[in-house]
C-alpha cells in the first residue's frame, strides 16, 4: 500500500552547508537522512517541508534527491497553528517531525487522520531552561507554562516516539505516563521506537594517533549549557597543550554567548585559539587533533543529549573527552579506550589523567560497532515496518 | 542531631518483646499482633534498611500507622537505634491530616515513600524549611491504575484522578527524590520535568539520589541440588504476576516442580480476594504445585529446600522498572533467581551473575543450564557490593 510521507524540517536551514546543518541543527539533519532512507522504499513516498523565516531566501535547493520538497513558513508555525501547514499536510499518511523549539506543535497536536511520528532523539525539555536563561527572569515561568502545555497537546497526538539512545526510552516513558497516556494496561504495546543516530562516514579517517597527545579539538557551538570556561582554565596551567575552539557561534545562541561566555574568551592565553565559524572543508580536519572535547554543566540536559560533535569525531576516529554523564558511554558501554570522561568536580584531575595516558585511540572495538550499528542503513528497518503496518 | 522522620504507610517489622500481647483489638475484633505489626510487605522491608544505617547519623522517628502499632511497652528497643511512632492513618490516607502535620514539625527532615496516597498532601504542604525526601523505589503511576481494578469501574477513573492529582502535588514539593534502580530515574526526569514548574532544579542532578536495598550475607553453602529441580515462589500474588508462566513451567518440564510460600498475605483482603481467588484452586489441584501456607520469620529454613527461586511477572511497565525486593531477598540466602530478562535488577552490577533471564518456555533449557554454573563467589561479590553502608553513602552525605 502507497504511503505518503511528509518529513517536517524545523530550523532555519536555508544556506547552510551539509557541515552547518549537521552540526548546528542536528534535528533537521537526523530528518533528511530519514527522507533519505525512506524515500528508497518502493511503496512510500517522501517529502520534506522546509521552513522560511525570512521571505527573500525562501529558495533553499534540495534538488537530487529522490524526495520533494515543499516550503512552509516557519515563522508562522513557531508557537501557533498554521493554517498553510494544515491544508499541505492534509494528503499525507504519515507525518514525521522532531520536536524542536515549537514549530509545529500545535499543528501536529491537531492532526486527525493522520498517524504522527514524532522524533526525540533530540529533547526539548531538557534544553528549555537554558533556551529560557535569555528571556527576563519575571516570564520565565509563564513561558514555560505556555511552551510545556504546548509540547503535551503535541505528545498527547503521537502515535509513534523515535528516540535516540536508551536512556531516552525510560524518560519519554515518564513523560508519556505524566501525561496518562502511558500506564499500567498499555504493556502489550509501546509507542516508542529507537533509531540511533543516523550518520555518515564522509571525511578522512584518523588512523594515526601520537604519543604525546597536546593538540585538543573543541567542536561546536558554545550553548547555554556548555562548559567552556573550565577548559579554558585548564589551559592557562598546562601551557605544553594547545586547544582550538572551533565553530562557537551558533545563529540561535548568540545571545547567550554575548551576555556570559564572551568574557571568558577575551584575553586568553597564546595556546588557545578561536574560530567562530566552521570551518569550509573539514576534509582532513580530525587528523590534526589528538582530542576532541566537548564539556557542558551536567545539567539534566547532558544526560538526554546526543552531541553530533561527538559523534562525528568518534566516527572519523578522534577520541574525546566528554561529562560522565554522557549518554555516549551507554551507546559503548565499557569502551573507555576510546571515550575518556571527566568529572566536574574533579576536572584537572581527570584530564590529566587521560593526557597522561597516551597514545589516545579509537579502538577497532569502537570502529567496529560503528560500522555495525550506527553507519547501517537497516537501522530504521523497525521504522519502515511500523510505517508499513500502520 | 538532625531529627529524621520516615512515614510508613503500612506495617513494619517492628520488634516485639516476649511479654508483648498476642492480640490486638481494632474496632473490636481480635487481629494477631505479629500480623498487624511485625508482617511487613516489601516497602516496609525497605524502610527498615532506611532507619537501621540512618540513624547511626540522624534521630530517627519511624511513623507507623496506628493500625499497625503494638502497646508502646510491647516494643523491644534493645536491638535498634531509632523509636517508633503511631499516627492516625484513616487520617492521613488520601487527606490532609492536622494531626499528622504537627507531628511533621518536630522534624528536620521527612521521608516518605510515594507508594499509596497516605500523607501525600501532608507532604505537599510541608513548610519549606523541612526537607522533603520521596523514596520512588515503586513507580505510583504504573502502577496505581492497575490497582485501582478492585473498585467499580465508574469509580476507578474518579479516584485515578484524584490520586495522580495529589501526587504531582507531592512530587513537587519534593526537595529530593530517592530511586532504587537507573531506569527509574530516567523514568521519574522525564516524568518530573513535565509535572513541575519552571526553576532551575531541572537543570542539574542535585535532586535525585539511588539507594538500592542493601543485600546482607546470609549465604546458605549447602542448597539440596538434584536432577529434578525443586523451585520456589516465595510471596504473594499481585496483579502484575504471571503465574500462568508458572503453570507453564511445570506443564512442559517433567523435571520442575514448584512450590508456592507466603502467598496469602495476612492483610491486603481485597487484593487477595480479587486476584488469588483465580489461581488457588489451580494451585491447589495441580500435582507437582504445592502451596506453603506457613509464616517464616526466617526463611534459611525455606531458602534451603530449593534450587531457585521464580519471579515471573507480566511484561510492561511495572516489571520494567521493578526493584523486587522478594529478588533481592532470595540472593540474600545464595537462591539464583529466574526472572523476566526485561526486569531492571539485570542491568545493576553484580546482579546479572546470579539471575537468569527468561523470556519465553523455550528459555527453560538454557535458563537451567545457567542456573548449574552460578558459583558461590557470584553471591559474595554483591554482599560486598551492596553493603547497607554503600548503598546509604550517598543519602546520607546529602542530608548530613
Amino acid at each position: 500500500m502507497e504511503k505518503n510521507i511528509a518529513i517536517i524540517l524545523t530550523d532555519n536551514i536555508c544556506d547552510c552547508t551539509d557541515d552547518q546543518i549537521l552540526f548546528w541543527y542536528p534535528r533537521s539533519y537526523r530528518c533528511l537522512q530519514l527522507a533519505h532512507y525512506l524515500s528508497r522504499e518502493e511503496n512510500f513516498f517522501v517529502t520534506v517541508f522546509v521552513p522560511y523565516f525570512d521571505s527573500e531566501r525562501k529558495t533553499h535547493v534540495y534538488n537530487n534527491h529522490s524526495y520533494e520538497t515543499i516550503l512552509y513558513n516557519g515563522k508562522a508555525a513557531i508557537w501557533n497553528w498554521s493554517l498553510e501547514l494544515e491544508s499541505k499536510l492534509k494528503k499525507f499518511t504519515h507525518v514525521i517531525m522532531p520536536i524542536s523549539q515549537g514549530v509545529g506543535f500545535l499543528n501536529i497536536g491537531s492532526l486527525t487522520k493522520t498517524n504522527v511520528i514524532i522524533d526525540g532523539a533530540y529533547s526539548f525539555l531538557p534544553e528549555l531552561p537554558g533556551a529560557l536563561l535569555g528571556t527576563p527572569v519575571k516570564f520565565r515561568k509563564t513561558y514555560w507554562d505556555r511552551y510545556l502545555y504546548y509540547y503535551q497537546l503535541m505528545l498527547q497526538n503521537v502515535n509513534c516516539l523515535l528516540y535516540g539512545h536508551d536512556r531516552q526510552y525510560y524518560y519519554y516513558e515518564g513523560q508519556l505516563t505524566s501525561i496518562s497516556k502511558l500506564d499500567w494496561s498499555a504493556f502489550q504495546f509501546s509507542p516508542l521506537l529507537k533509531i540511533p543516530p543516523l550518520f555518515q562516514k564522509t571525511k578522512t579517517i584518523k588512523t594515526e594517533y601520537a604519543q604525546t597527545p597536546t593538540k585538543i579539538l573543541w567542536l561546536g557551538s558554545i550553548q547555554p549549557q556548555s562548559y567552556p570556561e573550565l577548559l579554558i582554565e585548564y589551559a592557562k596551567s598546562h601551557p605544553q597543550i594547545t586547544i582550538d575552539f572551533v565553530g562557537i557561534l551558533h545563529p540561535l545562541y548568540k545571545k547567550s554567548y554575548k551576555n556570559y561566555f564572551k568574557k571568558y574568551f577575551s584575553n586568553l592565553p597564546n595556546n588557545i585559539t578561536v574560530y567562530d565559524n566552521l570551518p569550509e572543508d573539514v576534509t582532513n580536519f580530525y587528523t590534526n587533533y589528538d582530542v576532541g572535547i566537548l564539556i557542558s554543566r551536567g545539567w539534566i540536559e547532558e544526560r538526554y543529549a546526543i552531541r553530533n560533535e561527538l559523534w562525528d569525531m568518534l566516527i572519523h576516529g578522534l577520541p574525546i573527552i566528554v561529562n560522565k554523564e554522557s549518554s555516549l558511554l551507554l551507546e559503548f558501554s565499557n569502551l573507555t579506550d576510546s571515550i575518556y570522561t571527566v568529572q566536574l568536580n574533579n576536572f584537572n584531575n581527570d584530564m590529566d589523567a587521560i593526557l597522561n595516558n597516551a597514545p589516545l585511540i579509537v579502538s577497532d572495538p569502537v570502529k567496529k560497532r560503528i560500522e555495525a550499528n550506527i553507519l547501517s542503513v537497516t537501522d530504521i528497518s523497525e521504522l519502515i515496518d511500523y510505517i508499513n503496518r500502520f | 542531631m538532625k531529627k529524621l522522620a520516615i512515614l510508613s504507610m503500612d506495617a513494619v517489622r517492628i520488634p516485639l518483646l516476649p511479654t508483648a500481647p498476642n492480640v490486638k483489638i481494632e474496632n473490636g475484633e481480635e487481629y494477631d499482633i505479629r500480623d498487624k505489626c511485625t508482617r511487613a510487605t516489601a516497602l516496609g522491608q525497605r524502610l527498615t534498611f532506611f532507619a537501621d544505617e540512618l540513624s547511626k547519623y540522624f534521630d530517627v522517628t519511624v511513623l507507623v500507622p496506628d493500625l499497625n502499632y503494638p502497646p508502646d511497652n510491647a516494643i523491644d528497643y534493645s536491638k535498634i537505634n531509632y523509636t517508633f511512632k503511631p499516627y492516625n492513618w484513616f487520617d492521613a490516607n488520601w487527606h490532609y491530616s492536622e494531626y499528622l502535620a504537627q507531628q511533621f514539625l518536630e522534624y528536620d527532615i521527612i521521608i516518605m515513600q510515594s507508594a499509596g496516597g497516605v500523607g501525600f498532601l501532608n507532604g505537599a504542604k510541608l513548610p519549606s524549611h523541612i526537607i522533603l525526601c520521596i523514596d520512588a523505589c515503586l513507580p505510583f503511576p504504573v502502577e496505581y491504575k492497575k490497582l485501582l481494578d478492585i473498585y467499580p469501574p465508574d469509580k476507578q477513573g474518579e479516584y485515578y484522578q484524584m490520586g495522580m492529582n495529589q501526587y504531582k502535588q507531592l512530587m513537587n514539593r519534593a526537595d529530593l527524590l530517592i530511586y532504587a534502580n537507573d531506569r527509574q530515574r530516567n523514568f521519574y526526569e522525564g516524568l518530573f520535568i513535565q509535572l513541575s514548574n519552571y526553576n532551575t532544579k531541572f537543570m542539574n542532578d542535585m535532586q535525585f539520589i539511588k539507594v538500592q536495598n542493601p543485600i546482607a550475607d546470609r549465604y546458605i553453602p549447602e542448597r539440596k541440588m538434584n536432577s529434578t529441580y525443586q523451585f520456589l515462589w516465595y510471596g504473594g500474588i499481585y496483579p502484575w504476576y504471571a503465574v500462568d508462566k508458572v503453570f507453564e513451567m511445570v506443564d512442559t518440564f517433567d523435571n520442575i516442580s514448584i512450590t508456592f510460600s507466603g502467598v496469602l498475605h495476612p492483610r491486603f483482603k481485597k487484593i487477595r480476594d480479587n486476584f488469588y481467588r483465580e489461581y488457588h484452586d489451580r494451585l491447589l489441584n495441580h500435582p507437582k504445585i504445592s502451596i506453603d501456607y506457613n509464616y517464616y520469620d526466617d526463611p534459611t529454613t525455606l531458602f534451603s529446600m530449593y534450587d531457585a527461586t521464580i519471579v515471573m511477572a507480566q511484561e510492561g511497565m511495572e516489571n520494567s522498572y521493578s526493584n523486587r525486593s522478594r529478588i533481592l531477598d532470595s540472593i540474600s540466602y545464595g537462591l539464583p533467581v529466574i526472572t523476566n530478562k526485561t526486569n531492571p535488577l539485570h542491568d545493576e552490577p553484580f546482579l546479572a551473575d546470579v539471575l537468569v533471564p527468561y523470556t519465553d518456555i523455550h528459555d527453560m533449557d538454557s535458563c537451567l543450564v545457567k542456573l548449574n554454573d552460578i558459583a558461590d563467589e557470584d553471591f559474595y561479590n554483591i554482599y560486598q557490593y551492596y553493603t547497607s553502608e554503600n548503598c546509604f553513602n550517598d543519602l546520607i552525605c546529602r542530608l548530613k
